[in-house]
C-alpha cells in the first residue's frame, strides 16, 4: 500500500481549489497536517536539541516540499500559506489548552505554554486567549485577523503577507498595527488590571 | 469590546491618523474629530496606548516547536513483533527514516543481539527492496571490526523494508569525545580509525554516503564502529529523488552532506571525504561549519554549495564560552595552521580539489601528528575569489532584469539607425535570442543550477555558451553585438580576461562588418579602450584610441547616431587614463565636459559615476580643501537622493578618506574608510577591488598613527585581492607594496622593506613618466627609507628627485610637496649636515 507521493497530490488540490473546488481546503488540511508534523519530527531527532525550530522555516518547508512550484501560480501559494498557518494555529493552540487544562490547579497558568515552546517575546503569550480574540477579531474584520493568522502562526513576512492577500505591504503593515494594538488590550487588559497596575 | 463594521472603519481611521502623532497634536486631532463622542474617544485612546507598549506582543513568530507538540503515535506496536528469525525488543533510536529497535533471534540459539531499522511508510518501498538484493552481497562481504555488519534484510508484513544490523552500544562520535574530555590528539587518533573503516569500504566499492556522529559509535572499549554502509545509497539512488527541489536532503543529515549531494550530481569516495572532514571540523571545534539563521533545508543547502566556513582555529577563538571546561579542549593555537588546511582541504566545494582519498586525508593528520609537513595547503586566494562572481548570486529576477536593461539599451539605439529595416531585423534577432535564453530558465533547460537562482554570470556564461554553437554565419552583425554586450557586462562584473576576450571579437566583426569608423564599431571600441586605460593597463593602445576617435565620438553624438552615453563612459575613460599618466589637469577639463553633457542630456540623473575621479584629480592637483568640499557635498547628496547602501556613496566616502590621510586627519580618515568598508562588504563579496583600495587606505592611516599590527593585517589582505584580480599592472598595486615596505621598515623588517620599496619605484619608473606624482611619492618612501638605513647619498638621490617632481606637479603647499620637504630636512639632520637642512625647514614652515 504505497500512497501516491504527496507533492503531486498537493499541487493538484491547489489547482483544483483555484479552479473552485470548494472541498479542496478540507481535503488539503490533514496533508498539511502530516508533512508539518513529520517535519517536525525530523528536526527533532537531530543529535543536538540546541536549536529552535522556528514556525517561518516549518510552513515554508512544507510548501517547498509539497508544492510544485513549477507549476502553480500566486493564488495557489496564497492557498497553500493560508491553510499552512491555520494548520500550525490549531497544533499549537490545541496543545496550549490541553496543557491549560493539566496544569491548571487554580487559575491561569499562562507560563506552561511558555516552557515548552520558550517564546522569544518578552513576556509570555497566552495561545488560547489569543485565539479567542482572534475569533472576535475574525467576526468583524476577517483581514486582519487573517493577518495575524498568517503572520504569528504562519511566519510570513509582511511582503509575503500581502502577496498572499493580494494587497500591498504597507496596507499589512497598516492593518497590523491597529490589529496588533486591539488584541493587546483585549488580551491583556485583565492581566495589568490584575497586577494593580 | 465589538466594534460593528462602520465604527471599526472611523476607529481605523482616526487610530492610523493619531498614531504618528505627537501627544498634543493626537489630543487636537481626537478632540476635534471625535467630537463630543467620549466613547470612540476612549476606544481610540486605549488603542493608542496598547500600540504604545513595547513588550513584543506577538511581533515574534518565533516559536520553537515542542518536543511533545506532536504526539507520537507510531511504530511502537513493532516491539514484540517478530520479523524473520528476529524478535524486536525496545525501541533504541528514531530518525527521519523511521526506528531502530533492539532485536535478538526469536529461536534463542545464540541469543545474538541485532539491531533493526524499519524503513517508515512513504519511501519508495518497491525500489529500496530491488536496490537491497542488488547490494545486499556487497554489503554483507564487508567485514572490518570497525564496521557494524549488515546481517539481513527484508520487508515486514505490512510492506514496510527492514534491515538488519549488527548491534552496537555506543554513544555517538562527538559526544563520545566530549563526554571523556578527549585531547585534540586522542581525537584524531580516533577519527583515523573512521578513516582506516570507510577506506576499507571504499577498496570494496562502497560509498557511506551518510556519514555524520550519530552513525558512528564508538563503544566503551573506544573502537568506532561505523552503522549503515551503504544504506543511504539504497534509499536514495532512484534518480525519481533527484527531481525534488534539494534532492539529497531528504535522505541524508543536511549539514554533513557535500555539495554534489545537495546538487544532484554524481557521488563519489570524496563526498566521503567531504562528510568526515565536517566531521572533523565538529570533533576539533565542538561546533558545525556553517552559521545558519533559520536551519530551513534551503538555507542549509545554500551554505553547503556557497558559503565558505570559517576556519576552525577562529571559529574556536570566536567561542562564547572562553572559560568553560571545554574551551581547554578547543584550543585556537593547536588549530591553527596545519589542521585548519588539513580540514578545509577536505570540506573544499569542489570534489576534485579535495583529498584524492580518505586514505590521504588520514596519512595527512598522520603527518601532522608526527610533527612532519602536510600536503594540505590554505585554499589559494586566486582560486577563491575566482569563485565570487559564482557566489555572488542574484536573484534570477535581477539577472533578467539587467539583461532587459540592456536589449532596452540595444533597441533604443538601434531605432535611431539609419539603415532601419536592416537594423530592426538585427534587433529581433537578438531579442528573441535573449529571450530564448532568458525564458527558458524553468527547471529542464539546463539554465538553473541545483535549485539555485541565476547569477549575472550564470546568465552571461551560457549567453557566450550557446553563442558559440549557434550558427549564425548569415547573420554575424547579430553575434558581433551579442559579443558587445555579453562583453561589456562582463567588464563591469570585473572579468576582465572574459571582457576582453569578447570585446576584442566583437570589435574585429565590427571593424570587418561597417568599418573602422562606424558608429557602431566606436562603441565597441569605447569598452575595449576602458578595459586597457583601467583594468589591464595598455595605455599606449588607450591613448591612441581616445586621441584619434574622441573627436570623432562627439560628432557622432551631435548626429544623433550614438548615445551621449556612450561619449560620457569615453570622456570618463580617457579622463582616468590622462591621471594615469600624469596629466590630472587634463583629466578635469574631460570630466567637466562628461558632467555638462550628463546634466544636459539627463539632467534628472542621480547617479553620477564621475564625482569621485573629479576630486581625485583635483588632489592630484594639490587643490585637497576644494577636493574634500566636492567629496562632502556629493556625500550628502546621495545620502538624501539615493540612500545609505550604495557603491557611489562606498566611493565617494573612500575618496575622502583618502584626501583626509594626505591632509593628516588619519583618526577621521579611518571613520570614513570603515564606514565605506562596512557597505562594501554588505554589498560585494571580499574579493572586491575597491575594497581592496578601501583596505589599502585604512592600512596607510593606521601607519600614520602607528598601529602596525592593524595596518599590516589591512595591507595583506590588500595585496591579496590585488594579486588574486593579477593586476600587477593596476594602478594601485605599487602604492600597496609601498605601504606594506614602510610597515616593514618601521618594524625592523629591513631586507623586506627595501625589497618591497624598490619594486614599487621599479613598477612606477616602468609604467609612469618622470613627472608623475606616482613616481615621486614611491621615491620618497624609499628615499625616507635610506635615511633611516644610513644610507644618506643614496637617500639624497631618490629625495630630491622626488621633490622636484613634486614641486612642479602639485600645487605650493601640496601636503605631497610637504611630505617630500620634511624628508629633505629629516635627511640632512640624520647626516649632520644642517646647513643643507635649514632652506628646506624654512620651506616648510613659510608653508604653514
Amino acid at each position: 500500500m504505497i500512497s501516491p507521493p504527496p507533492r503531486e497530490h498537493v499541487t493538484q488540490m491547489l489547482v483544483d481549489w483555484s479552479r473552485g473546488d470548494p472541498e479542496a481546503p478540507a481535503r488539503l488540511m490533514p496533508l498539511v497536517y502530516e508533512e508539518l508534523r513529520q517535519l517536525a519530527r525530523q528536526y527533532l531527532q537531530r543529535e543536538r536539541p540546541d536549536h529552535t525550530l522556528q514556525a517561518t522555516g516549518l510552513v515554508h518547508e512544507a510548501y517547498l516540499r509539497l508544492v510544485d512550484q513549477s507549476t502553480t501560480t500566486w493564488q495557489n501559494r496564497a492557498h497553500f500559506f493560508g491553510v499552512a498557518a491555520q494548520v500550525m494555529r490549531r497544533i499549537l493552540v490545541d496543545y496550549a489548552r490541553s496543557h491549560r487544562a493539566e496544569k491548571r490547579g487554580g487559575g491561569w497558568d499562562k507560563l506552561a505554554f511558555d516552557e515548552a515552546l520558550a517564546l522569544s517575546a518578552e513576556r509570555s503569550i497566552d495561545l488560547v486567549a489569543l485565539d479567542d480574540a482572534l475569533k472576535d477579531l475574525l467576526a468583524f474584520d476577517p483581514r486582519q485577523s487573517q493577518i495575524v493568522e498568517l503572520r504569528f502562526f504562519g511566519g510570513l513576512t509582511n511582503e509575503e503577507i500581502g502577496e498572499v492577500l493580494d494587497v500591498s505591504p504597507r496596507t499589512v503593515k497598516r492593518e497590523w498595527r491597529v490589529a496588533k494594538a486591539w488584541l493587546r488590550r483585549e488580551i491583556m487588559t485583565g492581566e495589568d488590571d490584575a497586577a494593580g497596575r | 469590546m465589538r466594534p460593528a463594521g462602520e465604527r471599526w472603519a472611523r476607529v481605523k481611521e482616526l487610530f492610523e491618523a493619531a498614531v504618528d502623532l505627537a501627544p498634543n497634536e493626537r489630543t487636537a486631532l481626537l478632540e476635534k474629530e471625535c467630537g463630543g463622542d467620549e466613547a470612540l474617544r476612549d476606544e481610540i485612546e486605549s488603542l493608542l496606548k496598547s500600540d504604545e507598549r513595547t513588550d513584543g506582543f506577538i511581533e515574534q513568530p518565533a516559536f520553537a516547536i515542542p518536543r511533545d507538540l506532536f504526539p507520537d503515535d507510531v511504530e511502537e506496536p513493532f516491539v514484540g513483533r517478530q520479523f524473520g528469525a528476529y524478535q524486536l525488543i525496545r525501541e533504541i533510536g528514531r530518525g527521519g527514516l523511521g526506528a531502530v529497535y533492539l532485536a535478538a533471534r526469536a529461536d534463542d540459539e545464540y541469543r545474538k543481539q541485532v539491531a533493526i531499522k524499519v524503513i517508515r511508510r512513504g519511501l519508495d518501498t518497491d525500489d529500496i527492496i530491488r536496490r537491497f538484493r542488488n547490494e545486499r552481497q556487497i554489503l554483507a562481504q564487508l567485514d572490518h571490526p570497525n564496521i557494524a555488519r549488515l546481517i539481513d534484510g527484508g520487508t515486514t508484513d505490512d510492506g514496510l523494508p527492514y534491515f538488519v544490523m549488527e548491534y552496537v552500544n555506543g554513544e555517538p562520535i562527538n559526544a563520545y569525545c566530549d563526554a571523556n574530555t578527549l585531547s585534540t590528539t586522542e581525537r584524531l587518533t580516533l577519527f583515523r580509525k573512521v578513516c582506516a573503516a570507510v577506506t576499507y569500504a571504499h577498496q570494496n566499492l562502497v560509498i557511506h554516503r551518510d556519514l555524520k556522529p550519530s552513525n558512528i559509535l564508538v563503544t566503551q572499549e573506544g573502537e568506532p564502529k561505523l552503522l549503515d554502509f551503504g544504506i543511504a545509497k539504497l534509499l536514495s539512488a532512484g534518480d525519481e529523488l533527484f527531481t525534488e527541489t534539494i534532492p539529497a536532503l531528504r535522505v541524508m543529515t543536511p549539514e554533513y552532506a557535500s555539495p554534489e549531494q545537495v546538487k544532484g550530481d554524481r557521488i563519489m569516495t570524496t563526498s566521503d571525504v567531504y562528510s568526515l572532514g565536517v566531521l572533523l571540523y565538529e570533533l576539533l571545534t565542538g561546533q558545525r561549519p556553517y552559521r545558519l539563521k533559520t536551519r530551513t533545508a534551503q538555507e542549509i543547502a545554500r551554505a553547503i554549495t556557497e558559503q565558505e566556513p570559517e576556519r576552525p582555529s577562529t571559529a574556536v577563538s570566536q567561542r562564547p564560552d572562553q572559560n568553560s571546561p571545554q574551551s581547554a579542549i578547543f584550543n585556537p593555537k593547536s588549530l591553527r595552521g596545519d589542521l585548519d588546511n588539513i580540514v578545509l582541504m577536505a570540506m573544499r566545494k569542489v570534489p576534485a580539489r579535495r583529498y584524492a582519498s580518505v586514505g590521504q586525508f588520514s596519512e595527512d593528520i598522520r603527518r601532522h601528528l608526527m610533527g612532519l609537513p602536510v600536503v594540505a595547503r590554505k585554499d589559494t586566494f586566486a582560486y577563491r575569489s575566482s569563485k565570487f562572481i559564482e557566489r555572488h548570486r542574484l536573484g534570477t529576477a535581477a539577472a533578467l532584469l539587467i539583461l532587459l536593461s540592456l536589449l532596452g539599451g540595444i533597441v533604443a539605439t538601434v531605432r535611431q539607425a539609419h539603415t532601419a529595416q536592416r537594423e530592426s531585423a538585427k534587433a529581433e534577432a537578438i531579442s528573441s535570442f535573449l529571450q530564448r535564453m532568458l525564458f527558458a530558465s524553468n527547471p529542464d533547460s539546463g539554465l538553473r543550477k541545483g535549485g539555485h537562482d541565476l547569477t549575472v554570470k550564470d546568465v552571461l556564461d551560457e549567453a557566450s555558451k550557446r553563442l558559440a554553437t549557434q550558427d549564425l554565419s548569415s547573420q554575424p552583425e547579430v553575434k558581433a553585438e551579442l559579443q558587445r554586450i555579453i562583453g561589456a557586462s562582463y567588464l563591469s562584473l570585473g572579468q576582465y580576461a572574459l571582457a576582453e576576450q569578447n570585446l576584442a571579437a566583437a570589435l574585429e566583426a565590427h571593424q570587418r562588418i561597417y568599418g573602422e569608423d562606424n558608429p557602431e564599431t566606436l562603441k565597441t571600441f569605447v569598452s575595449r579602450a576602458s578595459l586597457w586605460g583601467g583594468a589591464t593597463g595598455n595605455y599606449a593602445k588607450a591613448d591612441k584610441f581616445y586621441r584619434e576617435k574622441l573627436p570623432l565620438l562627439r560628432s557622432e553624438q551631435r548626429k544623433g547616431t550614438i548615445s551621449a552615453d556612450y561619449l560620457i563612459a569615453a570622456l570618463g575613460g580617457y579622463a582616468l587614463l590622462r591621471r594615469a599618466q600624469g596629466d590630472p589637469k587634463e583629466a578635469e577639463i574631460l570630466l567637466r565636459e562628461a558632467a555638462a553633457l550628463r546634466s544636459q542630456v539627463s539632467p534628472e540623473l542621480k547617479y553620477d559615476p564621475n564625482a569621485a575621479l573629479l576630486a581625485l584629480t583635483k588632489t592630484d592637483q594639490g587643490k585637497f580643501d576644494e577636493a574634500i568640499k566636492t567629496v562632502r557635498e556629493r556625500i550628502a547628496a546621495i545620502r538624501q537622493q539615493t540612500g545609505d547602501e550604495t557603491p557611489e556613496l562606498c566611493a565617494n566616502l573612500t575618496g575622502l578618506g583618502s584626501f583626509l590621510i594626505e591632509k593628516g586627519a588619519f583618526a577621521e580618515a579611518e571613520e570614513n574608510l570603515r564606514a565605506a568598508e562596512t557597505i562594501y562588504r554588505k554589498l560585494y563579496d571580499a574579493s572586491n577591488m575597491q575594497l581592496g583600495d578601501n583596505l589599502r587606505l585604512q592600512a596607510q592611516a593606521f601607519l600614520a598613527l602607528r598601529q602596525h599590527a592593524e595596518a599590516e593585517a589591512k595591507i595583506s589582505t590588500t595585496l591579496e585581492i590585488y594579486r588574486a584580480a593579477s593586476s600587477a599592472q593596476y594602478v594601485n598595486y605599487p602604492t600597496a607594496l609601498m605601504v606594506q615596505g614602510m610597515i616593514y621598515s618601521q618594524t625592523g623588517r629591513t631586507v623586506e622593506a627595501e625589497k618591497l620599496l624598490r619594486e614599487a619605484v621599479r613598477i612606477r619608473v616602468e609604467n609612469v613618466p618622470e613627472t608623475h606624482f606616482l613616481r615621486a611619492t614611491a621615491n620618497g618612501a624609499l628615499g625616507e627609507f635610506l635615511t633611516t638605513q644610513a644610507r644618506f647619498p643614496e637617500a639624497e638621490a631618490f629625495l630630491l628627485a622626488s621633490y622636484q617632481s613634486l614641486k612642479k606637479s602639485q600645487a605650493e603647499n601640496s601636503p605631497r610637496t610637504r611630505l617630500a620637504l620634511q624628508r629633505l630636512a629629516n635627511l640632512y639632520e640624520a647626516w649632520n649636515k644642517p646647513d643643507r637642512a635649514a632652506p628646506y625647514r624654512a620651506l616648510l614652515s613659510n608653508s604653514t
